[in-house]
């Protein structure tokens, strides 16, 4: 479409070093949120309606100016087209603020910095298509920042929420989950943003647990470069982030069985996630995260267009 | 151990370094502040105990390998305090003593001789002297040598002269050649005077005590200091029960009696010697051959144990008298040479005897003849019965040819005609006995045989017809050296030297003539003469053959005697046994009279001859080269070449000393050798002495050269253990 940059340039958009340079969080959300809606653009199939979302079954009290008789003639039923106004999704974005997200390798963003700007572009994303989204931050707690609501201001308010987390604290996941599931009256997809690492016992259990109260969760498994890849070398003291542990090891005889040990626990997770129908991303901090939530928003326009 | 370079194991030190360096970077670690510290912990705890082992192992390859280099320049070296000192000291002289014994010829299990390996073990003590070190060789036999002359430093000299060594046949002393290897350590190579910085005696032996008996003298100085003595057991290997052996210890040869003229009686004792100290009374077969010169003579088999002696007896009956060179093998075992024994075997002839009855009568006993008959009919066996004559048939009796022996048994006179052929009879080789009786006509027998008589006779002299005089004389005086009275030992003489006699010829004091008086009465005169005439002789018994003057005839003695006399008239005596000749001891020969050339052959073929200046003035020659055991054969002549003198063969043997190879301990040996001992005997059992220990020929360029190897090991295992894995 006119205007629309080719599949090839979005990468010169997000270029970390440019976005790094874009400043604030809710320009780079924007522009990271932009190359969503671009890449969401692409995905969907060539003549489709902007306005027309999806299907649905026809019941008592729908519109019937609005049956689709060639889905009738197609399917001997009745359905109705549904707009954008009739599906719009309640979110939650909850972000792990624990003392563990303030890590950064080198140059690099924070963790903490990389989970706002992609919840960030999320809010961006969701508002735009009028779904409600709310923010969360857990640390040692569960603290509702910004209920899920779909209004005018609300992603100002979010992003403003964003910009001045601070991480602090250890982490329990699974504390903040059960407040969570306690609190979700209606149904809604929580997207939940963390490293995941010194979690707790039972984090990933709750978050399975919370998939299956029928929530759709989204888990986006954020590690910065240096967790993912030790590239340590010398005798190193690594001191914990979050408590007082610390350990002197040579790091080149320890990066084998570290990356095991990484490795089994990513498997755990995303084992975990999968098993609960917990949609799983494993997200390198300080990378470039279109592809991760487009393939997230995509999915979830298809789940509601297959709601219709 | 000690070390020939001590001061390089300052470099142990370094052994520090991989210390210090492991504690320096334990406390410079960077700190990082990391997220992932429980996954951090999991995997630490995960390897933990890898690691653990892996930390040790690799400081324990560090200091290694730091320590490692230091003692590998520190050139360890094992060995004997004396000798380290002595090659720590600069450049050494070592006089490699080989024992050259018989009992080194010994080879156990089928394998290399002692002497084979005291000849390796030389070889490599020289190939591993040093390019400032010198050597020399002493072959230890019974007259030691030196290879070379003087110490040498040139090892392609050394081991030349090295090959040319040989074990001998003698039974040896090993310290006169450590003596002399000392001597020989006093002078340089150069000539010049002064004892060398470290001087040793290294015996190569297998320590049989028998030649280990006294201390030898080690000082290589003014000053009296002392050669360091190394001493090795060349067969220090073997088990103990391997080291047995068993021998021939001697051989004795004598007629026999009751089998005829040709026979003899060959025994044979066989000792058996082990070093082991269990129960060895248990005797086993060995196989035992009597070799004669046309061949195997008898074949059997003797009980041998293996710490023992037994005594074998082998018969054999010789069908033609003479000398018979004879040998008498065993089963061979580790040592050969031991189980081989030459001897001669005199075999007598059968003599025929004419005895002509001065006085025969019809009634027996009162013959003349009656005891002589009766005792030569006691050994008819081992000699034909003798002829029995009157005088009257003598003179129609053949005499030359047909007899070897005529007695004139109390002859009173002959016929004139028999008298010449009486002496021509002895004057040819036989043999004339002659015998007094009461009637004899002295001056008859004067007249007709005075030329062989051993003395004139004067007349007959009947004790206790003169006043005053003893009315019997017994006998004195016996010649023991003669073969006639050898036989005769201190009981035997009893039965003789008592024996009563009143009646006997006088005789003139003639002594121009060769008479040898073989029995005395105790008045002196003469009882029994006997004299040479010719090329046989004659012999003279002063009283009655039988007991008319005398009761010699039925004493005892007389038997023996009658019958030794006419054999030895007969020239039918046995030799009596020879002096033994042991490998390496010199042999006086006597030549037959007016010998001016001779020759002694050996075993081998390998003849000496001998000049007339090299004979003495009796006719005999010395003859020293008895280095190899054999039979050994003698010629003689008075001109023109030499021929066989069969009474002069003699035979060379091994000394049965070295059959004993029993080791001492090296202790032991050690002690006699430097005089330390209170016995310089050995084996004694003795208190515990400084251990010298066994003489570890240990290449001293090869321990550094293993521990480098084992730096280079050391540093690839580290390699090993510290080995990076690519990033995942």
């Amino acid at each position: 479409m006119p205007g629309e940059e080719p599949l090839e340039d979005r990468a010169r958009v997000l270029d970390p070093k440019v976005l790094a340079e874009a400043g604030a969080l809710s320009l780079k959300a924007r522009i990271v949120a932009d190359s969503v809606l671009h890449g969401m653009h692409r995905s969907r199939h060539h003549g489709s309606s902007v306005e027309f979302a999806d299907h649905k079954e026809y019941s008592p009290g729908d519109n019937v100016r609005h049956l689709d008789w060639r889905a009738y003639a197609r399917f001997d039923r009745d359905y109705v087209k549904r707009f954008e106004d009739e599906s719009h999704l309640r979110g939650l974005l909850l972000v792990d603020t624990s003392a563990s997200m303030g890590y950064r390798s080198g140059q690099r963003s924070t963790k903490l910095d990389y989970a706002a700007l992609c919840a960030g572009a999320l809010a961006h994303v969701l508002t735009r298509q009028g779904d409600a989204v709310g923010l969360a931050t857990f640390a040692d707690q569960l603290d509702i920042r910004v209920p899920a609501r779909a209004r005018r201001g609300q992603l100002q308010e979010i992003v403003e929420h964003l910009e001045r987390l601070e991480p602090r604290g250890t982490t329990s996941l699974r504390l903040a989950l059960d407040t969570l599931a306690e609190s979700m009256s209606r149904r809604m997809i929580t997207v939940i943003m963390s490293d995941l690492l010194d979690a707790g016992e039972g984090a990933v259990e709750a978050i399975a647990k919370l998939g299956a109260r029928r929530h759709d969760v989204v888990l986006f498994h954020l590690l910065d470069p240096d967790e993912l890849d030790f590239p340590f070398e010398e005798s190193t003291v690594f001191v914990s982030m979050e408590d007082d542990r610390e350990v002197q090891i040579d790091a080149r005889a320890i990066r084998k069985a570290y990356l095991e040990e990484l490795e089994r626990f990513v498997a755990r997770v995303r084992s975990a996630a999968q098993g609960s129908r917990v949609e799983y991303h494993l997200l390198r901090s300080g990378s470039d995260p279109t592809e991760a939530l487009t393939q997230f928003l995509v999915r979830r326009a298809s789940m509601r267009a297959s709601a219709r | 151990m000690s070390f020939q370079s001590p001061w390089m194991l300052a470099g142990l030190a370094a052994a520090l370094l991989p210390i210090i360096i492991h504690l320096i970077h334990r406390r410079r670690p960077r700190r990082q502040p990391f997220a992932a510290i429980e996954l951090l912990l999991r995997s630490i705890e995960r390897v933990e105990r890898r690691w653990r082992l892996r930390r040790i192992l690799l400081l324990a390859m560090r200091i290694l390998a730091m320590c490692a280099l230091p003692l590998a320049a520190a050139r360890p070296w094992f060995g004997t305090p004396a000798a380290v000192a002595a090659m720590s000291q600069g450049p050494r002289r070592v006089a490699i003593v080989i024992d050259g014994s018989l009992s080194m010829r010994a080879h156990y299990g089928g394998r290399a001789t002692a002497f084979d390996r005291a000849v390796a073990a030389a070889r490599g003590v020289v190939e591993k002297l040093g390019p400032e070190d010198q050597a020399l060789f002493v072959l230890a036999t019974d007259k030691p040598r030196l290879f070379p002359a003087r110490p040498s430093a040139s090892k392609g000299a050394l081991l030349a002269e090295l090959e040319k060594l040989k074990p001998s046949f003698d039974y040896v002393d090993l310290a006169p050649a450590i003596t002399m290897g000392a001597e020989a350590l006093k002078k340089p190579e150069d000539g010049g005077e002064g004892a060398p910085s470290a001087a040793t005696v290294v015996v190569l032996s297998d320590l049989a005590g028998h030649g280990i008996r006294r201390a030898a003298e080690l000082s290589i100085d003014e000053a009296g200091t002392q050669a360091t003595l190394e001493l090795v057991d060349v067969l220090a290997d073997l088990k103990s029960a391997e080291r047995q052996n068993h021998g021939i210890s001697d051989v004795t040869v004598l007629p026999a009696t009751g089998r005829g003229p040709g026979a003899v009686d060959v025994t044979v004792k066989i000792r058996g010697f082990t070093a082991d100290k269990g129960d060895h009374s248990a005797a086993k077969p060995v196989d035992i051959t009597l070799r004669g010169a046309e061949g195997d003579l008898y074949a059997g088999s003797v009980d041998v144990s293996a710490s023992g002696v037994v005594d074998k007896t082998l018969g054999h009956s010789f069908t033609a008298a003479g000398y018979a060179p004879i040998q008498v093998a065993l089963e061979p075992d580790a040592l050969v040479e031991d189980d081989v024994r030459y001897a001669v075997a005199d075999v007598r002839r059968a003599i025929r005897t004419l005895v002509v009855d001065g006085s025969p009568s019809g009634v027996p006993k009162e013959s003349e003849t009656f005891y002589l008959v009766a005792a030569l009919a006691a050994g008819a066996s081992d000699q034909p019965a003798p002829r029995v004559i009157t005088a009257d048939d003598l003179a129609r009796e053949d005499l030359a040819g047909v007899y070897d022996v005529i007695v004139l048994a109390g002859v009173p006179a002959f016929a004139p005609a028999d008298g010449p052929r009486l002496l021509s009879f002895v004057e040819n080789g036989g043999g004339l006995l002659i015998s007094a009786t009461e009637g004899l006509d002295v001056d008859f027998y004067n007249s007709e045989l005075g030329r062989l008589l051993p003395r004139g006779f004067r007349g007959l002299k009947i004790l206790g017809d003169v006043a005053g005089s003893s009315a019997v004389q017994n006998l004195k005086e016996p010649l023991l050296e003669h073969p006639v009275l050898s036989v005769f030992d201190e009981a035997a003489q009893g039965g003789l030297l008592s024996a009563r006699t009143h009646g006997y010829l006088l005789l003139e004091p003639d002594r121009k003539k060769a008479a040898t008086v073989l029995l005395s009465f105790e008045d002196g005169q003469p009882a029994l003469l006997e004299a040479p005439y010719g090329r046989g002789r004659a012999m003279v018994l002063t009283t009655s053959i039988d007991r008319d003057l005398s009761d010699l005839p039925i004493r005892p003695a007389f038997l023996p005697l009658i019958r030794r006399i006419l054999l030895h008239l007969g020239d039918a005596l046995a030799r009596p046994p020879e002096p033994e000749v042991v490998v390496g001891e010199p042999r006086t020969i006597q030549l037959p009279a007016g010998s001016q050339v001779a020759e002694v052959v050996g075993p081998t073929g390998n003849s000496r001859r001998y000049a007339p200046d090299e004979m003495s003035r009796d006719g005999l020659i010395v003859f020293e080269d008895t280095s190899i055991p054999g039979h050994y054969q003698v010629r003689a002549a008075a001109h023109g070449t030499p021929e066989p003198v069969a009474a002069a063969a003699f035979t060379v043997n091994v000394s049965p000393k070295e059959s004993d190879v029993r080791p001492l301990e090296i202790e032991e040996a050690q002690a006699v050798l430097l005089g330390t001992s209170p016995s310089a005997r050995a084996p004694t059992t003795l208190a515990a002495l400084a251990r010298i220990g066994k003489q570890s020929i240990m290449d001293p360029e090869l321990l550094p050269a293993l521990l480098l190897v084992l730096l280079a090991l050391s540093f690839a295992f580290e390699s090993a253990l510290t080995a990076r894995r690519p990033g995942a």
